[in-house]
């Protein structure tokens, strides 16, 4: 029986707490008014995290934070491009689910962002929309693994079947549309959460790289303008 | 045991400096105690590793402090700069210590103090005033450890001295001996010595609330030396209320012996709590029921007061 299954019949069951599963969360819902999407990973006991409004698909890097340093939330903050901490996010770690039909449910959560500068908070309210684990991915087959690097009308994401999977394509997502520019086929390198695409700049180049150059030997990738295209650098 | 708590108003602060140790009852893996400037203020700051987190707590208190604020714990990443939230008893955290670079340990530390609501800075440089870990130097269980914040009046330090388990061998063992209340201006306002007492880094105070006033008040746990095995134990709670009448913290004598006997509750309403009897007592025990501290005495709450 796989965790999946272990998890489910819980939800099932009607039992709402899903805090403490190591699972990275795919996420979505509203920041006061506007839509978000949130992914956040668990790993070592840190719980990372990144979040778009869906309006931009700017992925917002948020300071990774002790998964146990609050009893019932997670305690984020959102950094602005000097590094300094702009907003705190509370997520509560636990998850209420709803019976919608035979085997499925319906997990949502919720917090607030506080301005640090105002003290302005806004409600959030989030759905998971999937779920990956050591052994499977929900709803699969694959999950998108949001990514945390972007370029200006670029972001990605990575299909991943299980976290410890390899990591066998990218998918270079438009901030504009929201939709599928290109998938660049990857040669197995390790994931690596939301940290697994890096953009780069080497002499003047924005390249795109995957995974641990010591593990991996995915090329790096260039943007070609006039292909319209991502290719091998 | 026996213990003595005794009022020295009147007489000038010692320093605070120095930090404590970690043995094998800490909670801690490694304690760093730095001293420096924060802007044009004097700065306390310490540091706790947490056993199996590579990142850090702590506490933060400068000159002007009444107490110490609460360093967030935060990961750390080799490499990186090191930013720390500060929380004062607020919903979320008021300014953030940036430590750029930063190295576990550093005998200097360099970074600033931003203000999050206003984004004023102030440069923070910090020197490395001791270091305390699991047994790498024994000389560094001795010294001085402020506690994390229980009163927003007082500066709360305990004393550290491991001469007795170097004696015996056991450098690891950390013991509290003595537990200083300070005054905002840096006055020695109580001390509670003669004690034997688990020392848990930072966290050796254990907040609870007793009485039914606006105050926390503390639980400690003996630490109890068995000859006839040659182990540092665990032994029984100690509780001390603060006494607004009074100023200062003083021993429940009653509520230990009922916590050592586990004839003793919490109630969810502050300032109240259980008492039950156990199934083999024999004492001169009071009635079952909800109980509260009153000054020194142990009190009966009656039914309209729950």
């Amino acid at each position: 029986m796989s965790l999946r299954s272990v998890l489910l019949g819980l939800a099932i069951a009607g039992l709402s707490c899903l805090s403490g599963v190591s699972a990275d969360t795919l996420l979505k819902g509203t920041l006061g008014n506007m839509p978000i999407t949130m992914y956040q990973r668990p790993h070592n006991e840190v719980m990372y995290g990144v979040y778009f409004y869906d309006r931009h698909r700017t992925p917002i890097r948020l300071k990774p934070t002790f998964v146990n340093a609050e009893p019932y939330y997670y305690a984020f903050d959102e950094l602005d491009s000097q590094g300094l901490p702009v907003a705190r996010l509370r997520v509560d770690s636990s998850f209420y689910t709803e019976k919608v039909g035979p085997n499925q449910v319906k997990r949502t959560t919720a917090g607030t962002w506080q301005d640090y500068r105002t003290g302005k908070r806004l409600r959030m309210n989030l759905q998971v929309m999937g779920m990956l684990f050591i052994d499977s991915a929900e709803p699969g087959p694959a999950m998108p693994a949001l990514q945390a690097a972007s370029t200006k009308d670029h972001y990605f994401q990575v299909p991943m079947t299980t976290y410890r999977d390899y990591v066998k394509a990218v998918e270079v997502m438009s901030k504009k549309t929201g939709l599928l520019v290109q998938t660049l086929v990857i040669p197995g390198c390790l994931y690596e959460g939301i940290d697994t695409v890096r953009v780069v700049v080497k002499q003047g180049v924005e390249r795109l790289e995957v995974g641990d150059k010591r593990y991996c030997l995915s090329p790096s990738f260039t943007w070609d303008a006039k292909a319209g295209e991502y290719r091998v650098h | 045991m026996a213990w003595t708590s005794k009022m020295l108003g009147g007489l000038r602060a010692i320093p605070l400096c120095a930090a404590a140790l970690a043995g094998a009852n800490a909670q801690a893996d490694q304690i760093y105690h730095y001293a420096g400037t924060l802007g044009d203020m004097k700065v306390d700051v310490v540091l706790e590793a947490e056993k199996m987190d590579d990142g850090f707590g702590g506490l933060l208190v400068t000159e002007r402090d009444s107490a110490p604020v609460v360093l967030e714990r935060t990961p750390y990443f080799e490499g990186e700069p090191f930013l720390i939230a500060v929380r004062d008893k607020t919903e979320i955290p008021t300014a953030a210590v940036e430590f750029r670079p930063f190295d576990q340990g550093a005998r200097y530390l360099f970074g600033r103090w931003i203000d999050l609501r206003t984004r004023e800075e102030r440069k923070v440089d910090l020197q490395l005033v001791k270091t305390f870990d699991d047994g790498v130097s024994t000389l560094g269980y001795e010294g001085e450890l402020l506690q994390q914040p229980i009163s927003a009046l007082h500066r709360i330090s305990v004393h550290t001295d491991n001469r007795e388990a170097r004696a015996r061998r056991d450098s690891s063992v950390g013991k509290v001996d003595q537990i200083t209340v300070r005054s905002k201006s840096g006055e020695v306002i109580q001390v509670i010595d003669g004690l034997s007492v688990v020392f848990k880094g930072t966290r050796t105070l254990e907040p609870v609330r007793i009485n039914d006033d606006h105050n926390l008040d503390f639980v400690i746990r003996t630490l109890d030396y068995d000859p006839a095995t040659g182990d540092w134990d665990y032994g029984k709670q100690l509780f001390f209320v603060y006494q607004e009448s009074l100023g200062r913290y003083e021993p429940q004598v009653r509520l230990n012996e009922w916590a050592e006997k586990g004839l003793f509750y919490y109630q969810e309403k502050p300032g109240h709590f259980r008492y039950e009897k156990g199934s083999d007592c024999r004492c001169n025990a009071p009635k079952d029921g909800i109980y509260r501290v009153v000054g020194d005495e142990v009190e009966p709450v009656t039914g309209s007061e729950r």
